[in-house]
């Protein structure tokens, strides 16, 4: 089931890029399809899905090569449940967030689509080989995607942005073939078992310090934390929407993922000895994404830093709970947990809702400049209640998904790492500053008068957006129907850190 | 003595001398008033069917005599000498062959008659063990050779390069002649036999030996074109017609080395002895490879740049003579019989496309041969890569025997004039250089396009099958080696 | 019996098309294309005949040759040296395919490729010292040609080049084969004898092996005797540089393996962290120098270099996974670097007559199919998962961690090289695909909006090369189970030969 899911993009990746006659219109068609078909699997599958005492569910394993004792081994549990769900929504989101993409859709519509059994095969994977694999195969066809359809400086952001990544990438792996030659096993599920006995770091040796900072690298670029952020913003703004959709509700929850799957349940000890200096690197990447935030002019830019910023906030969360020291309140790390895993949800869908109305306005005006808005909910009043809805979200008011997964993480790190988490404070406010001042500066005030007939929302746009915030007031509705679905496997690696 | 039986074993000799006089006698007396290419065609049929029925005769002497040895070793015909008596009748064939086309001068038949003397003289020299006799055979030998170097009477470098050759060649018999008879003065025998139990029955090694056996390497590096012995050879190459540079390049150096390597073996047996020439030898053979192959680097003309090739392979030849042993002597007579084939095949084709458009051997003339006759640019493939020693052709297995018995002959590091290790170094790295100027030749013949408008290559049946047959026994001698080295070593062996 | 076709298919079918007159282009292509095939097919079935399960050498053909120098007519495969008659044959079959338009010489073209391959086969099926060295010669002298005569930039210089640094480099190992005869004793030249019964003294092995390992690695482009690699891969005509980087650098490094770690195993131990180390400058020094090229042949020149780099590592590490990794690297860049030659050289410059990057003028819009084709092949080179490169490249650093002799160093700088890698390639997709051409625009030429699409030919070596990278790179299992069975007995020998002092 997992492998349909993640190989039908891909399937129709081949079919829009082979199809005859070069029509763009079909190559769309492909990339729907392909992606509505992973999104109605995916669905049945989360239906089936057994929340509690399930472990990990749907595995198919095989032998793969044998030599290096690499298995394809790909399952769902609780960690990447809603991620999976997560990227199946974003995926039809992000076509129909191109629909009026007219240059060369017989490229653009299959990179699209490759896109997503990279970033599918990235979220189910379970052995490190065919992890590796996806999440170094989610990097071309954004890679190429940029370079073809980005804006004026998309060279520039492209090649900094696929360096970067691959500097992490093959630090990281050289950090697994260590681990791999330590304990014969590129399973990661397996290395967690190693990992939870506490033998690991006697099995590894003296480079197990070398290692973890190894995969942290891969990570940290990927996430990105501070300083490794700076490929970031280019690459957000200068890609087309649809790509900047991708890459801020799914790509940076790889690299959080990557902390959860990887780092938490391998690594403990080394995680544990660094989790200061992790805390102090996530507060300020926390506090930067806020203030440079409110710098902008540009939506885009905005909204990449201010995504810098609640990315941020996952990490918090998950970094907090290795500061756990005795004294402190144990039991506030499930919590931590559970919102940080909720909050890479939850942002997915509130970042994505924003880039995608960016993207129409942009569409709409050709701007993307704050001071070349003002008073556009008199022509546009339904797509600014959209939009409103999606930056309360952001900012974090009750009953919005933003709220259902920041306030836990906000209560479970307080109480563990008190400090870091007051630091973190003053980025809240100033998101609510420079989120509202945004809406203020867009659809308050004077109307502008060039934008006096811009349309309002179509219907292809409410069928993207709307499901966004279905789902936006669903998790905000009832946090904890959403929360569960990590409870078991967040109990499970908490095992290491009590 | 029995004249009977010396007849029978000097029969293929008296067919030669026939054929000589017939050659000589009909021209002069029969064809005086002929076209010069009619006598020069007639004058060399009768010296190939002379020359023929020698190897014919040899043949059969190798098959139902057994081996024996006439007048105190003054003559020994072993399968060994009768073999290679064959192999410089054969190639003295070839040479009348591709010289029938063109005769240099008016003297047509004398042409043809000085080749069968000098053939004559060099089937002596490889069945003689007798110092006076192996001196005359020599004679006679460089003496043909000396006016068949300058017989192209109208070409003023031909005259320079026969006076050359005449001066050097005199200087080194004289040596020869010295070492020779000093070397009877220790031995007080002209037997090589006896001269070898002579020498292995002496306590202690005379200073005259150590002269005599300096000498006689003197007087025979000249001969075998060993550095630095060889300042005469890229003249004479360059001038001489071109066969007879062929015939020089490949029947007197088989000659040469067959007694370079006769002579040396009453002093090869015990290390003491060894020790006295071994040290001028590797000292030779290092040379010889150095200025051989450094020197045909920069060569533009054809026939000087084989000349150069031939000091270097002379280099290598002495390599095998280093080693001392039966095995070596045999990888040295296996190289020397394969080196004659290649080679003289390298001048036939030589002749082919300068002589007889009346060229000087530039390199440039073979320029564009793969348009003007494909099957001759792929025999001078052949030839020259078998001269380059690249497997598989024969050149290669030659050169792999030679450096497996030098090896063999010195399987523990011993002292450096023995040499094993450093020269067969040196000599595979310079054969890595001399791949560059075979190679150089091929590239113009198979990459260039020809130069102007060039005469088209005229090749008679005859030619064609003469170079036919050298490339196929050079190919065959590279793919089926085994008979002919086994043959070799055994004859050697006794 | 069966393997030994390829050899003898080649050679024949050298020869018939180097009879066949020049103007019958269409007999002369097909022929050679059915030789090429027909060899492809051999090898195949030749692995399919083979029991892995059994091991070592099979199908062996014993005739005596020259005994009297103890040299046989030996010939056999095994794992190892079927994976690469297998590449040899894939390759023989695309570089003909990329040779379809050549009219000029075409008789003598394909007569020189034949031979070309019937000798790198040969190479892979010697069972006997001297015949293996014979065959690695046979295929010095068609390069020399191929280059010369249809080549391009200074072709007959690089041809030169080629030849001299070959035939130097195989004077070291014709010195070695002396010695390792002399050193064992046995009169025999017969490989699979030396290997199990000469018993070397590890000094003998300690001086000896470097000389062995040298001389063939040169032909594998090792620093810093790879110079010739570029310069001759960049003049030789696509075919040829395709048979250059696809095969001929494989014959260093399957010698290096055979031969010099085959026969010498405590030579190779001593010496083992010293090739990591120049291997590792391979990979950085290759990826580094491509970087800053501006013809595009010399990145692809430069790129083999660096990547055979990683064979020369994997070959270094002396166990089962490095030198798995080794065959395998030499497998994939076998297949990827002939892909990239072939669409360089060959599909790209055909249309654009021009390699140097500064010359392209956004060709993604002008041949977008080759312009994809060469992304793909270029993310197979820079080891993207998913692509044979990945497959080999994991196994030579996994085998290079599990050598307790190398240090650290040594996985960071082959990890800077991949990291180069990656950059070049993609600088360098961006030069030729994406960037404007400041210089191209001259309005009295202008260039074409489109350039004519792929031919026949060309798609079909495209995509079986392509194939055979994803091929390998998603389902490596057989050909990693092959290549083991052929690597068995020779780290057998290497964990022995470390016990005995």
């Amino acid at each position: 089931m997992i492998t349909a899911i993640t190989l039908i993009p891909l399937i129709a990746a081949l079919g829009a890029f082979l199809q005859p006659g070069r029509d763009g219109r079909l190559a769309r068609a492909w990339a729907l399809g392909g992606s509505l078909a992973s999104l109605a699997l995916t669905l049945k599958l989360a239906w089936s899905f057994i929340t509690v005492g399930g472990g990990v569910q749907f595995v198919e394993r095989h032998e793969w090569i044998p030599s290096l004792g690499i298995q394809y081994f790909v399952g769902v549990d609780g960690l990447n449940f809603l991620l999976l769900l997560l990227a199946a929504i974003i995926a039809p989101v992000s076509v129909l967030a191109s629909w009026d993409v007219q240059d060369k859709k017989s490229i653009y519509f299959p990179l699209l689509s490759l896109e997503f059994t990279g970033l599918f095969g990235a979220f189910t994977a379970l052995n490190f080989y065919h992890w590796f694999l996806y999440f170094e195969l989610s990097l071309v066809p954004v890679f190429f995607l940029i370079k073809f359809f980005g804006g004026e400086r998309r060279d520039e952001a492209a090649m900094k942005f696929f360096l970067f990544t691959v500097l992490g990438s093959v630090a990281m792996l050289l950090g697994f073939q260590l681990l791999y030659l330590k304990t014969g096993t590129f399973d990661f599920l397996a290395l967690a078992g190693l990992a939870s006995t506490g033998n690991l770091p006697a099995m590894v040796g003296p480079l197990y310090g070398w290692i973890f900072l190894a995969v942290l690298l891969g990570l940290w670029v990927k996430t990105p934390l501070v300083p490794f952020h700076i490929w970031q913003p280019e690459a957000y703004t200068q890609a087309p929407t649809a790509v900047s959709i991708l890459l801020s509700a799914l790509l940076s929850k790889l690299g959080v993922y990557g902390f959860l799957r990887l780092i938490l349940p391998i690594f403990p000890e080394a995680f544990k000895a660094h989790s200061v200096f992790l805390l102090t690197i996530t507060a300020a990447t926390i506090l930067l994404g806020a203030f440079a935030a409110m710098r902008q002019n540009d939506l885009k830019k905005l909204l990449t830093y201010s995504s810098l910023n609640h990315v941020g906030y996952c990490l918090l969360g998950i970094c907090a709970v290795g500061a756990t020291r005795t004294g402190l309140n144990v039991d506030a790390q499930t919590p931590a947990l559970q919102g940080a895993i909720l909050q890479m949800f939850s942002h997915g869908l509130t970042v994505a809702g924003l880039f995608y109305l960016v993207g129409r306005l942009e569409a709409r005006t050709g701007s993307r400049y704050l001071t070349d808005f003002g008073g556009l909910r008199a022509v546009t009043p339904r797509f600014a209640t959209l939009f409103t809805i999606l930056t309360f979200s952001s900012i974090g008011l009750p009953f919005l998904a933003g709220f259902a997964s920041e306030f836990p993480i906000f209560y479970g790190s307080y109480g563990l790492a008190p400090v870091f988490t007051l630091a973190a404070i003053p980025a809240l406010l100033t998101t609510a500053i420079f989120l509202l001042t945004m809406l203020q500066r867009v659809f308050t005030g004077p109307l502008v008068e060039k934008w006096k007939s811009i349309p309002d929302l179509s219907l292809v746009e409410w069928i993207t957006a709307g499901p966004l915030i279905v789902l936006i007031v669903w998790v905000g509705v009832t946090p904890g129907y959403w929360l569960r679905a990590s409870s078991e496997v967040v109990d499970y690696i908490l095992k290491n850190y009590r | 003595m029995n004249y009977s039986i010396l007849l029978t074993a000097l029969l293929p000799e008296l067919f030669v001398v026939l054929s000589l006089f017939a050659a000589l006698g009909v021209d002069y007396g029969l064809l005086r008033h002929h076209p010069l290419p009619t006598r020069s065609r007639i004058a060399a049929s009768i010296a190939c069917i002379g020359l023929v029925v020698g190897i014919a005769v040899i043949i059969g002497q190798m098959l139902w005599f057994a081996p024996r040895s006439l007048g105190q070793d003054q003559i020994v015909l072993t399968s060994l000498t009768l073999g290679a008596k064959a192999l410089l009748f054969g190639l003295a064939t070839i040479v009348c062959i591709l010289s029938a086309d063109q005769a240099p001068n008016t003297h047509v038949s004398e042409y043809y008659a000085l080749i069968l003397l000098s053939t004559l003289g060099a089937g002596f020299l490889v069945c003689t063990e007798n110092l006076l006799l192996i001196f005359v055979a020599l004679e006679l030998v460089s003496l043909s050779l000396y006016a068949l170097t300058a017989f192209n009477k109208s070409s003023r470098a031909s005259a320079e390069a026969g006076l050359k050759y005449f001066t050097f060649g005199a200087v080194s018999s004289a040596f020869l002649l010295f070492g020779l008879s000093y070397f009877y003065g220790v031995v007080q025998t002209l037997n090589l036999h006896d001269a070898t139990l002579a020498i292995t029955s002496l306590e202690a090694i005379p200073p005259l030996l150590r002269v005599a056996i300096l000498l006689i390497l003197v007087g025979l590096g000249f001969k075998v074109a060993m550095a630095p012995f060889h300042f005469w050879v890229p003249d004479v190459y360059q001038s001489a017609p071109t066969p007879v540079a062929a015939w020089i390049a490949s029947g007197s150096k088989v000659a040469g080395f067959f007694v370079l390597i006769k002579i040396l073996q009453p002093v090869a047996i015990t290390s003491s002895t060894k020790a006295i020439w071994m040290g001028g030898v590797a000292l030779g053979a290092a040379l010889s490879l150095l200025i051989g192959n450094l020197g045909a680097l920069r060569q533009s003309n054809l026939k000087r740049l084989l000349a150069y090739s031939a000091v270097g392979h002379a280099g290598y030849m002495l390599i095998g003579v280093l080693s001392g042993t039966v095995e070596g002597m045999a990888a040295v007579l296996f190289y020397v019989s394969i080196y004659a084939l290649a080679n003289l095949g390298a001048f036939g084709v030589i002749n082919l496309v300068s002589d007889r458009n009346g060229l000087t051997a530039d390199i440039q003339d073979i320029a564009g041969c793969w348009k003007r006759s494909p099957l001759l640019a792929l025999l001078t493939a052949v030839f020259f890569l078998s001269l380059a020693g690249i497997p598989p052709l024969a050149g290669f297995i030659g050169k792999f025997y030679l450096f497996f018995s030098a090896i063999e002959a010195q399987p523990t590091i011993a002292k450096w004039y023995e040499g094993a290790y450093w020269l067969v170094g040196l000599a595979l790295i310079m054969s890595a250089v001399s791949l560059y100027y075979y190679l150089r030749v091929l590239k113009v013949s198979f990459v260039n396009d020809p130069v102007d408008t060039p005469a088209p290559i005229r090749v008679t049946n005859a030619e064609w099958i003469c170079l036919g047959l050298l490339a196929l026994l050079v190919l065959i001698g590279g793919m089926f080696p085994d008979p002919i080295i086994h043959f070799i070593r055994c004859s050697l062996a006794g | 019996m069966l393997p030994l076709f390829t050899v003898i298919l080649s050679f024949v079918g050298a020869l018939a098309v180097g009879l066949t007159p020049p103007e019958r282009l269409r007999t002369i292509r097909w022929t050679a294309l059915i030789t090429a095939l027909l060899g492809l097919i051999t090898a195949a079935f030749a692995t399919l005949q083979y029991h892995i399960a059994d091991g070592g050498y099979q199908s062996v053909v014993s005739l005596p040759w020259v005994t009297s120098l103890g040299i046989q007519f030996k010939s056999g495969v095994d794992g190892i040296s079927l994976s690469l008659l297998l590449l040899t044959g894939l390759i023989a079959f695309c570089g003909v395919l990329f040779s379809w338009d050549i009219e000029h010489r075409a008789n003598e073209f394909f007569a020189f490729f034949l031979a070309l391959i019937g000798g790198v086969y040969g190479v892979f099926l010697s069972l006997d010292l001297v015949m293996l060295f014979v065959f690695y010669e046979i295929a010095i002298v068609p390069k020399y040609f191929l280059i010369a005569i249809w080549g391009s930039t200074r072709r007959e210089y690089a041809a030169m080049k080629l030849v001299i640094y070959s035939f130097t480099s195989s004077s070291l190992i014709f010195f070695s084969l002396l010695a390792l005869y002399f050193g064992a004793g046995l009169n025999t030249f017969d490989l699979t004898r030396l290997t199990t019964e000469a018993h070397y003294s590890q000094t003998f092995q300690i001086v000896v092996f470097p000389i062995v390992f040298i001389g063939f690695a040169v032909l594998a482009g090792m620093w810093p005797f790879h110079t010739w690699a570029p310069t001759g891969h960049v003049a030789a005509p696509t075919a040829a540089s395709m048979l250059l980087a696809g095969v001929v650098m494989k014959l260093g490094a399957y010698g290096c393996l055979r031969v010099a770690i085959g026969l010498l195993p405590l030579g190779a131990q001593h010496w083992a962290q010293w090739i990591a180390v120049i291997a590792v400058i391979n990979i950085l020094y290759g990826a580094l120098i491509a970087l800053v090229q501006s013809d595009f042949k010399f990145v692809i020149g430069y790129s083999s270099v660096s990547h055979m780099g990683f064979v020369l590592l994997g070959l270094a590490t002396l166990n089962t996974t490095g030198l798995n990794g080794a065959v395998l690297q030499m497998f994939s860049h076998g297949v990827i670097g002939a892909l990239l030659f072939a669409l360089v050289g060959g599909s790209i410059y055909r249309r654009t007559h021009t390699r140097q990057l500064a010359d392209f003028d956004r060709l993604i819009d002008r041949m977008p199919t080759i312009a994809w084709l060469f992304i793909v092949a270029g993310l197979a080179s820079m080891g993207m998962p998913g692509f044979s490169g990945f497959v080999a490249e994991l196994h030579v650093l996994i085998g290079a961690w599990q050598q307790p002799l190398f240090s650290v160093w040594i996985l960071v700088v082959a990890g800077l090289g991949i990291i180069v890698t990656f950059a070049y390639t993609l600088i360098k997709i961006h030069e030729a695909f994406f960037r404007r051409s400041a210089t191209a625009n001259d309005p009295a030429h202008p260039l074409p909006e489109k350039y004519p699409p792929l031919t026949c030919p060309e798609t079909v070596a495209l995509v079986v090369l392509i194939a055979a990278a994803l091929g390998v790179g998603l389902y490596p299992k057989p050909l990693i189970e092959l290549i083991n069975s052929g690597l068995a007995p020779l780290v057998a020998a290497l964990a022995t030969g470390a016990v005995t002092p």
